[in-house]
């Protein structure tokens, strides 16, 4: 392989080496360029970050993306000022001079008076998911503004797997140990079959496991997709999940009574007694929750150097005050949630379900070990695992940690063939420098805390504030992301809190929020609004066109250098005992036309806008490890390792810089561009790092019930009216609004789910004619896919065109394929479909279900705010296959 | 030697990419594939019926019925098996296309197409026309990547084993559900894994003998 050379005009024919810019995986790659154009892309073969030589089929076709004449090639302003959806915005060149001059002048004095009138958001994707989350969240931060609005990724993000990962594993989100796992329970999600964070890497690892004999059984309302490479697919009504997982639950302690006891002693919060308040019994004087040892029978601090044997049940008294371990309370709950009951709300036969406990418990080999590097570790080779399916729903946190509770009962978490973190966690750094370095630790309480996160500290929650942002995360304390303002009610509550302000500015990177979110009125009734947005992208879409003010270029990712995209806080780092694989976005291309990088633009504007000593020091404290959140008040340090905050540097500069503060001096730009990547071995007790971590992690959710006064307190008085029987710390049934909000035998007995394409883990995708070509040749991808049992029983026939309505009057029309391969009421979609003229191959491709979402409180999880992504519809043909 | 093809179906995750890395690596014009993606659904109720997902490309069959029927011998067959197409010399007649009991040939239009029609051919596309021109009004199809074999064995390479003389699509494959190799050698890796693993061909029943063999699992 010939290196990539300096700039020279006789280099006509080179492989350079950079970072795929298909999805958040981020797979390392080699582009070959042939006078100076990008022909051909390849995964590493010596890498483990991807596919290991291989590259999924959107990856290949990224350089066709490069190439799109429709991309945006220089700084345009708004000359249509009429905004809103279908508008034409008749865009008018102009020079970066004016356009940046022009976003200055408007955020310079909201910044400077009141920054929380200057609303932001970004998406995390395709293919720059950390310049969006780090590169832009600090620049937005910087201007002093934490009204972060949801970005593209829109309502699927993960409100509650974030969490969860974070509080379970400190992880973003979690995998199987494919290598050594034997069982696998899938709901709800298609990661390991082309969807997910980790998309190929998952993917590569899934099918190895597969060829050498790993079960997965498949529970989804979908079967044409992971359940079709599974051993068995069991349909399953959307959103039910948390009642198959609870009766699991229950079989598994009450009836098998085979589950990992000392993984819930000695692992978790199971053991911390709690009081008849619902609250942890503490320690007068420290504070700490209190653990009652049955070796010499009385209560300890989780952290007392003579705590031997903590209870896991039990009637104890403390002080006067009556308390039960809290897992007591756990396992005297689950006794109502048997698999009778679970199979009537789910549709799950009740024996399945029966088995299904049986077989997990059973592969789990609880107890046993296995050696790996020299170590021994618990080897438990079974597990339960999901996304989407599970977490995006009106019941989500009860969902997804009820489905979190089963892998505590099978101790697998961060052990062999278990669950791992997706991205792991626990890192040496490279055996020459030390670096990145990072590991989870024992918080607050003794809880597990990542070691390197972003966005908000997950752990502790934050203090109960507000009301006063826009996205209510003041007071949503164990919320990171929620459908506001893009809801129904936003006005009406921003009425009720006061109006402090109106939002005066709007700023984005990347993304398509009126298709992404909700339903795109929705999104118009807030963006409309709003007196100036711009934004950064890298084609026009529906957002833009309809509402933007100022549209900045952003570069490709094949011409950018962005080492955020390397040292991306978790997700992109290889899986399980996969080599470190390091690659780095450098140019294989100079940038064409009137572009200019990314960083740069960011470096730019915050001069203009007098913010850019506090952007440095956001990007200085990330990338040198001080503090990687998004709260950095604390950083008292003042020894500048990358940046200091007088500097002025390119973004060429700031990625020459960080590669030579994590690998040597000698190991800048330069040798990269030379070497293309680098690897290490990853070690056995990085990768489970369970066990040489002094950490607990949550089975009671006591902070769940601590701040419940106070935001109901606050909800309540500006309108809001939830649920909060939710706000119990004990994960419980509740079913999700999208069975409660119409009576069971409603005309609208249809339910309507929104699935991951594998070419189409983004919108983005659409828009590329290889991706099109393929898409259309695939029975699924742009049509409404319904069963055919049901389609018959409805007078519709393959092939018509139907129209899809919800109960509030809203339609949407497409083409309907009739499978045997999905749940008999339920619709899927790959969420498609679109208008915009600057994306002229995406337009009028596909169907979007988001079109029929609604958005308020009601139809939000109380706790960590995922929106319920499926809505009750019916269906009918309007058109037959005939007569088109 | 006679060349031939496993495609694992048990690993395979139907994510395109040998079908897109296809297009990409021989500039294929629009409308044109030499690999596609067959996705159906198999007879029964859920939930047991299945969905049937085939990465198909030309078999290179060992008695091909397209070199048959074409009338000017442009259509032929190595002494490797690899069934290739000599453009120069087909006149577009489409016989071939018909002959193929899997449906793997296209033909190419006269009509320029791009991949953005009415904005014009992108870099890609032109340069494209100088790397691997196709002429228009003739008939396309695989050939097992016919250039990056021999010229990796000119430099003493293994195709099947070394990257650089293996086809496009095997390289290309992120699940290692493909593989590549000498049939008619019973120690190679590919003749190893079709008896282990009880590999089959699509379709023996039309007498073709075909090259592609398909781990069904």
């Amino acid at each position: 392989m010939k290196d990539k050379a300096t700039a020279s005009a006789d280099i006509k024919d080179y492989w350079a080496y950079t970072i795929c810019s298909g999805c958040y995986n981020l797979c390392g790659v080699k582009i070959r360029v042939v006078e100076g154009v990008p022909i051909s892309i390849e995964g590493v073969p010596e890498s483990d970050l991807g596919g290991q030589g291989g590259l999924c089929g959107k990856g290949v076709a990224t350089i066709m993306d490069f190439h799109d004449p429709n991309r945006i090639k220089y700084p345009v302003k708004r000359t249509n000022p009429k905004k809103g959806l279908y508008e034409d915005p008749k865009w008018e060149r102009i020079s970066w001079e004016e356009a940046l001059d022009t976003i200055a002048q408007k955020l310079k004095p909201i910044v400077e008076t009141d920054p929380r009138k200057f609303v932001w958001s970004f998406t995390p994707g395709p293919g720059t998911p950390f310049k969006a989350t780090v590169y832009s969240s600090f620049f937005f931060l910087a201007c002093g503004s934490l009204n972060q609005a949801f970005g593209g990724v829109g309502s699927q993000c993960g409100a509650a797997a974030h969490h969860a990962g974070a509080l379970m594993h400190a992880a973003w989100d979690i995998l199987p140990d494919y290598r050594y796992c034997n069982f696998v329970l899938r709901c709800g999600g298609n990661e390991g079959h082309g969807g997910g964070r980790m998309a190929v890497t998952s993917m590569r690892q899934a099918a190895a496991a597969r060829d050498r004999g790993m079960k997965t059984i498949v529970m989804d309302p979908i079967g044409f997709k992971a359940g079709a490479d599974a051993d068995e697919w069991i349909p399953i009504l959307p959103a039910t999940d948390i009642a198959v997982f609870l009766a699991m639950a229950r079989i598994i302690v009450h009836d098998i009574g085979t589950y990992d006891k000392e993984y819930i002693r000695n692992r978790t919060n199971g053991v911390y007694l709690v009081g008849q308040d619902r609250l942890f019994v503490r320690d007068k004087e420290s504070g700490k929750p209190l653990l009652w040892d049955e070796k010499d029978n009385r209560a300890k601090a989780y952290d007392d150097p003579t705590l031997s044997h903590p209870a896991i049940e039990g009637d104890y008294s403390v002080n006067g005050v009556k308390c039960h371990p809290a897992f007591h309370l756990w396992k005297e709950l689950l006794k109502q949630y048997n698999a009778k009951w679970a199979s009537e709300i789910s549709t799950v036969p009740e024996e399945r379900i029966t088995r299904l406990a049986h077989e997990l418990v059973e592969n789990a080999k609880i107890g046993s070990t296995i050696e790996i590097g020299g170590m021994t570790f618990p080897y438990r080779p079974a597990c339960v695992v999901g996304y989407k399916g599970v977490q995006t729903h009106q019941n989500a946190f009860h969902q997804y940690l009820a489905m979190n509770l089963l892998n505590v009962l099978m101790g697998n978490q961060d052990s062999p063939g278990g669950i791992v973190g997706s991205g792991t966690v626990r890192s040496f750094g490279h055996p020459e420098t030390g670096r990145p370095r990072f590991e989870p630790y024992g918080g607050v309480d003794g809880m597990l805390t990542p070691g390197f996160w972003h966005t908000r500290t997950p752990w502790p929650p934050h203090d109960v504030g507000g009301p006063g942002l826009i996205n209510l995360l003041d007071i949503m304390a164990d919320s990171s992301m929620n459908p506001y303002p893009y809801t129904d009610d936003f006005d009406e509550i921003w009425t009720n809190i006061g109006r402090p302000y109106e939002v005066e500015a709007f700023g984005m990177y990347g993304g398509n929020i009126v298709m992404n979110i909700v339903s795109e009125k929705t999104i118009n009734n807030f963006l409309a609004k709003i007196p100036f947005m711009f934004s950064i992208n890298t084609v026009h879409n529906e957002t833009t066109e309809g509402f933007a003010d100022i549209v900045l270029p952003d570069v490709h990712a094949y011409e950018s250098y962005d080492v955020a995209s390397s040292i991306g806080f978790f997700f992109n780092y290889p899986i399980g005992l996969d080599k470190w694989s390091f690659h780095v976005r450098i140019p294989v291309v100079e940038p064409q036309d009137d572009l200019k990088d990314t960083l740069d633009i960011y470096f730019d504007l915050a001069d203009r806008i007098g913010i850019r000593e506090k952007y440095s020091t956001f990007l200085e404290n990330y990338f040198s490890g001080k503090k990687s959140t998004w709260e950095q008040d604390d950083v008292k340090e003042a020894e500048y390792v990358i940046l200091r905050p007088d500097e002025r540097i390119s973004a060429k500069e700031f990625t020459n810089r960080v590669l030579k503060y994590y690998f040597g001096d000698e190991r800048g730009v330069e040798w990269f561009q030379k070497n293309g990547f680098m690897t290490w071995e990853k070690r056995p007790d990085e990768t489970y790092w369970r066990y040489f971590v002094n950490a607990r992690i949550p089975m009671f959710f006591e902070t769940v019930a601590r701040n419940k006064p106070k935001i109901k307190e606050i909800f309540e008085s500006i309108g809001i009216h939830m649920n909060w029987d939710y706000y119990t710390p004990l994960i419980s049934y509740f079913p999700s609004v999208v069975y409660t909000e119409l009576p069971p035998n409603s005309e609208y007995d249809l339910l309507g789910v929104s699935y991951r394409d594998v070419l189409h883990t983004h919108r983005h995708f659409l828009e590329n004619p290889l991706v099109d070509e393929m898409s259309a040749s695939n029975p699924y991808t742009f049509n409404i896919v319904m069963s055919e049992d049901t389609a018959a029983d409805k007078d519709i026939q393959d092939g018509d065109i139907i129209c899809v309505e919800n109960h509030w009057g809203d339609k949407v029309e497409g083409r309907v394929k009739l499978s045997r391969l999905i749940h008999p009421r339920v619709l899927a979609v790959v969420g498609l479909g679109g208008w915009a003229k600057g994306r002229p191959i995406a337009k009028n491709k596909g169907v979007n279900f988001n079109s029929l979402l609604r958005a308020d409180y009601k139809h939000m999880c109380p706790v960590v705010g995922s929106l319920e992504i499926v809505a009750r519809m019916k269906a009918y043909t309007v058109k037959r296959r005939t007569e088109q | 030697m006679r060349w031939g093809m496993l495609i694992n179906l048990v690993k395979c995750a139907g994510c395109y990419s040998c079908a897109i890395k296809c297009k990409q690596e021989h500039f294929l014009p629009p409308g044109v594939m030499w690999g596609r993606i067959l996705v159906s659904e198999s007879e029964g109720k859920l939930p047991t019926a299945k969905r049937n997902l085939y990465p198909v490309l030309c078999n290179h069959c060992e008695d091909p019925a397209c070199v048959k029927v074409c009338p000017t011998g442009a259509t032929q067959q190595r002494e490797d098996g690899i069934v290739w197409i000599d453009p120069d010399k087909c006149m577009g007649c489409r016989y071939c296309l018909i002959a193929c009991p899997y449906q793997v040939r296209s033909y190419i239009s006269e009509d320029e197409k791009e991949y953005f029609p009415g904005q014009g051919l992108t870099d890609f596309e032109k340069i494209g026309k100088k790397l691997y021109p196709h002429q228009k009004g003739v008939v396309t199809k695989c050939n097992f990547c016919m250039e990056i074999i021999d010229k990796g064995i000119s430099k003493g390479l293994k195709p099947g084993e070394d990257r650089e003389a293996t086809p496009a699509c095997v390289n290309s494959c992120p699940n290692k559900a493909r593989y590549f190799g000498d049939l008619d050698d019973p120690s190679s890796e590919i003749s190893v894994m079709i008896r282990e693993k009880k590999a089959v061909p699509l379709h023996p029943e039309h007498g073709t003998e075909p090259c592609v063999y398909y781990v069904i699992g």
